[in-house]
């Protein structure tokens, strides 16, 4: 497999797999996403994302946890793997690098 | 009770999704559910979770990873073989790859795919076209709001053995409905007119226009029309108030907004619009230029008035409360009938709704018009088919070319389905080509193919969503059935035979093939033969004797407020035409607006209908009648009293022998002044009719209180359009009422057969499409039998075979199956064609000859579609095509 790469919303699904901890699995994920980023996310979207992510080596899961109101399903945790770590350690390094490229007037002209 | 996720959308999961996903998936999308109902309510939560369900269903997601396990992958699709890594067959790797190979073969094999391209165009061009007409036909009046309850009333009545019907109801009818029949939501009465009227906005815009109807205020509304100005309520509700089509609003008063300006009716009588409809839907009964309210119709002159007051011209509809039972109603309307006057007593009243007015109803020409109608499918479907099959014998006779492909995509792991599934897409992309090049040849004809038909159709229908539908379907089945034999018989071929070089293209699908040129040049035969004996039927219809002489005749129409005028105008028409020349009557000929009387016989008591017509004495030399007896003195001077005359036809039906003027009289006090041989004044589908002329003198002048015809016969040499000048001067010369207006009797007489004539023109031009397209076929066929047989074609020169010999034995097989074509498509087109002449009465046999034309015909076409081919294969030298191993 090529070298993995991090897509845009792969991204977020992986940090608020992060942020969740312990307790991160579809509906969480989804309604996290939401309410951090404030844009709707289909939930076929998500599950196909951490999906990749875990075939990537980015997470890792196991099953457990039924409730009621699932019809006594178990729910798929999933957390997130040193590799997972490292990609987002990448990614922001990345991204602080860039912005500590910026000239300082360009910054001051985005009003930063 | 907690809500529950849809029963349905959860079966759809558990039905797609993989097993082991099912789990995890469900129990998030209830969870969710759950917490959505309390959040925004257990509609729009359900709302959602069939969102969510279909984002799941992703069949061209699948794309092949290796996962946390064999059966996983980012696809949440079930895999057809567990445990198989293989990809799902509707894949979007292998689909593009299909259509790269599929565009690849397009290209390389550039002829072929022209072939097929240009056929299947033809073919699917030609069946939308009549598609859409058979539609539009089938389509009649479904559009006004109340259709499916609006009747129109006709009375049947019966004189003698013959059934007759009437449309025209007297004015009092309608507003007898009205009091007496609860049932009755609306009544609408309309006419659309009597004849040609003159109307004026200005001295520049005065015009004569047909059609100008008489209506109900009811009209506009119950009959959905749309009025683009004016207020459809009270349009029509009172006296001297017009409605104007947009045309003809557009004629006389340009772009602005006419209503409450004056239109003069009739020379005298100003009217006020109020109101400019839309253009009227085509596929409809009701056709009108202008209506007229009908309340100002008796203020209209005596001829109005009269029709008003003393005779049934009004078609009559009715609109039914819901639930209302049609035949209680025509029980009521049989009692209403009594108390109304002039309804034929004896009369049965029937409702017929609608929508059926067109094709249904009383009488035999309806029955006629659908049965063409589904002649014309049947064609439709015929050339569709033979397209089709054009597409099925090539593309399975180039088998061999591609069985290498096949062998190496089997050999390498391809699955049947998926050998299948990439022949489908071939013929899905060649036939999408055709549908859409189609699409524009239909969009580019359709004006044209219309005007030159003369179906008066609408381009509305094309933005309709059924006939879209219709077109879908279409599409569809025809790439369905053009690919599907084809990737049946490729995806069957056996790798190691395949790729060892075993599989002859003379034996895959050949017998299949020559069942399919057998087909298509039965149909090309078939109507050919068709088209023969249309020709022949018309063109002895066009130069039967009728027994009266039409030719260079031209008819001048003159107004019954003419009268003053015209014997002057007679007298100087006369001077310039020659006296013989120039005859008059009161009637127009070949038009079905020949009056016609039910007169009792006599003798026998029969019911007769009597043609009745009143000319002068000019008449009979001039138009070429010959006499059988004629009247006591005839050539002695000129007429006196007036005169009766009878056909033979009319002598004989009433039972008279011998000499007719020494008898008593056919009918009550009408003796026989004469009697003429009998001539045609009609169309030759019925023989012909008993009939009376009254003969007048020259000063007489009764002849033209409705109008009449002054007749001129034009010397063969004349120039006609200054002969119609000169007249023109002459006519305007007397202070006419109303413009020129003439008509040539030989046009009258073929108008009569515009129907047969379209019918004519259609069959000629789907014979040379199908011919094309069985052509077409035996093209690519032939091609590609001499690309297989040059080899064979190199040893038998080398061994000395002639040229002649080997387009002998490239040719003999096609021959033979035309030869079998003609025999199977003769009988069926000789028992067609037999029946539709059933419908004239005089009609030509079908002769031998016919068959033979046809024959030969396709024989020679298909000889010179052939022999280009073999004749290059033929002539070839030997060592070009053996050189190369």
């Amino acid at each position: 497999m090529k070298r993995a790469f991090l897509g845009e919303f792969e991204e977020v699904v992986l940090l608020a797999v992060a942020i969740l901890d312990e307790s991160a699995y579809g509906v969480t994920v989804t309604q996290e996403i939401e309410q951090q980023t404030g844009r709707a996310v289909g939930f076929s979207t998500v599950h196909t994302t951490l999906q990749r992510l875990e075939e990537k080596g980015f997470l890792s899961s196991t099953m457990g946890g039924a409730t009621a109101e699932r019809g006594g399903r178990r729910k798929r945790f999933f957390a997130v793997t040193a590799a997972g770590r490292k990609a987002l350690q990448e990614v922001k390094q990345v991204r602080e690098q860039l912005w500590s490229a910026l000239p300082p007037q360009t910054l001051q002209l985005m009003g930063g | 009770m907690t809500p529950t996720p849809p029963r349905f959308a959860d079966r759809l999961l558990r039905f797609f999704c993989d097993p082991y996903l099912l789990e995890e998936v469900q129990g998030d999308l209830h969870e969710e559910f759950a917490y959505q109902v309390q959040r925004v309510g257990e509609r729009r939560a359900r709302w959602r979770y069939w969102r969510d369900v279909l984002g799941f269903i992703r069949p061209l997601a699948g794309r092949s990873r290796t996962g946390r396990s064999q059966t996983g992958g980012s696809s949440f699709m079930k895999r057809r073989q567990r445990n198989d890594p293989s990809t799902f067959f509707l894949n979007a790797a292998m689909i593009r790859n299909y259509v790269a190979i599929a565009l690849r073969q397009l290209w390389k094999n550039q002829l072929f795919s022209l072939i097929n391209i240009t056929g299947l165009t033809v073919g699917l061009a030609v069946s939308m076209f009549i598609a859409l007409y058979v539609w539009h036909e089938f389509h009649y009046d479904r559009f006004e709001p109340f259709a499916d309850r609006t009747y129109q009333i006709v009375s049947v009545a019966k004189y003698g053995d013959q059934e007759v019907t009437f449309s025209g109801l007297h004015e009092s009818f309608g507003r007898a409905i009205q009091q007496q029949i609860p049932e009755a939501e609306a009544v609408v009465r309309f006419s659309a007119g009597l004849g040609e009227v003159v109307l004026q906005s200005d001295q520049n815009h005065r015009f004569k226009e047909s059609a100008i109807g008489f209506a109900d205020q009811s009209m506009l509304s119950v009959m959905g029309l749309r009025l683009l100005h004016g207020d459809a309520k009270t349009a029509l509700s009172e006296p001297s108030r017009m409605v104007l089509t947009r045309q003809l609003a557009e004629k006389y008063f340009g772009a602005q907004n006419p209503v409450g300006k004056t239109l003069i009716f009739d020379k005298q009588y100003p009217f006020t619009v109020s109101g400019v409809l839309d253009d009227l839907p085509t596929n409809s009964v009701i056709q009108f230029n202008g209506l007229v309210s009908l309340n100002s119709m008796p203020a209209l002159g005596a001829r109005h008035q009269d029709t008003y007051q003393r005779t049934g011209f009004l078609t009559t509809y009715l609109v039914l409360r819901q639930g209302a039972k049609v035949s209680q109603v025509e029980k009521k309307l049989d009692k209403v009938k009594v108390g109304v006057n002039f309804v034929d007593a004896s009369a049965k009243i029937f409702l017929e709704p609608l929508p059926t007015l067109h094709l249904g109803g009383h009488g035999d020409g309806a029955r006629n018009e659908r049965q063409s109608l589904y002649i014309l499918l049947t064609v439709a479907l015929v050339i569709l088919v033979l397209a089709v099959i054009n597409y099925v014998s090539l593309t399975t006779a180039r088998a061999t070319k591609r069985a290498r492909e096949v062998g190496v995509r089997k050999a390498i792991g391809g699955q049947r389905s998926e050998l299948i599934s990439q022949f489908f897409v071939e013929s899905f992309l060649t036939t999408t080509l055709a549908f859409l090049l189609s699409l524009i040849l239909l969009q580019v004809l359709f004006p044209w193919a219309n005007q030159a038909l003369d179906l008066h159709m609408d381009k509305r229908v094309l933005t309709q969503g059924p006939y879209w539908g219709v077109m879908i379907g279409l599409w569809l089945s025809c790439s369905l059935l053009s690919g599907s034999y084809p990737a049946l018989l490729l995806s069957g071929f056996r790798p190691a035979l395949v790729l060892k070089g075993n599989v002859s293209s003379r034996q895959s699908g050949a017998s299949v093939r020559r069942v399919f040129t057998t087909v298509q040049f039965t149909a090309s035969i078939g109507l050919l033969i068709c088209s023969v004996v249309l020709y022949t039927q018309m063109q002895f219809l066009r130069t039967k004797s009728l027994g009266i002489d039409r030719a260079q005749v031209v008819g001048l129409r003159i107004d019954g407020d003419m009268v003053p005028q015209f014997s002057g105008l007679r007298d100087k028409i006369r001077q310039w035409a020659g006296s013989e020349n120039v005859a008059v009557t009161n009637t127009q000929l070949f038009t079905n607006n020949i009056m016609t009387y039910f007169l009792q016989a006599e003798k026998t008591k029969k019911q007769l209908m009597v043609n009745s017509m009143t000319v002068d004495k000019p008449f009979f030399a001039m138009m070429g009648i010959r006499w059988q007896y004629p009247p006591m003195g005839w050539e002695a001077g000129p007429v006196t009293k007036e005169l009766n005359i009878y056909n033979q036809t009319l002598i004989k039906e009433a039972g008279i022998a011998d000499d007719p003027r020494q008898q008593a009289a056919p009918f009550k006090n009408e003796p026989t002044d004469g009697v003429v041989n009998d001539f045609h004044v009609r169309s030759l589908h019925g023989p012909v009719s008993p009939m009376r002329l009254t003969v007048v003198s020259d000063t007489n002048r009764t002849m033209l209180a409705d109008g009449g015809y002054i007749l001129v016969r034009l010397n063969p040499q004349t120039n006609v359009p200054q002969a119609l000048d000169h007249l023109k001067e002459l006519y305007n010369a007397h202070q006419p009422t109303s413009p020129f207006d003439y008509y040539f009797l030989d046009e009258a007489y073929n108008k009569l057969y515009a129907s047969e004539t379209r019918l004519m023109q259609l069959f000629n031009g789907f014979t040379g499409l199908t011919l094309l397209v069985a052509c077409l076929g035996l093209l690519g066929l032939m091609t590609f039998t001499v690309e297989v047989r040059t080899k064979e074609i190199g040893v038998r020169k080398v061994l000395g075979a002639s040229v002649a010999g080997i387009v002998m034995l490239l040719s003999h097989d096609f021959l033979k199956l035309i030869g079998i074509a003609l025999v199977i498509a003769s009988p069926i087109a000789w028992w067609a064609m037999n029946s539709w002449l059933q419908d004239f009465a005089y009609k030509i046999d079908i002769e031998w000859w016919v068959f033979a034309l046809a024959g030969g015909l396709t024989t020679g076409i298909a000889l010179v579609t052939v022999s280009m081919q073999s004749l290059k294969a033929a002539l070839t030298n030997p060592v070009k095509s053996l050189r190369s191993e």
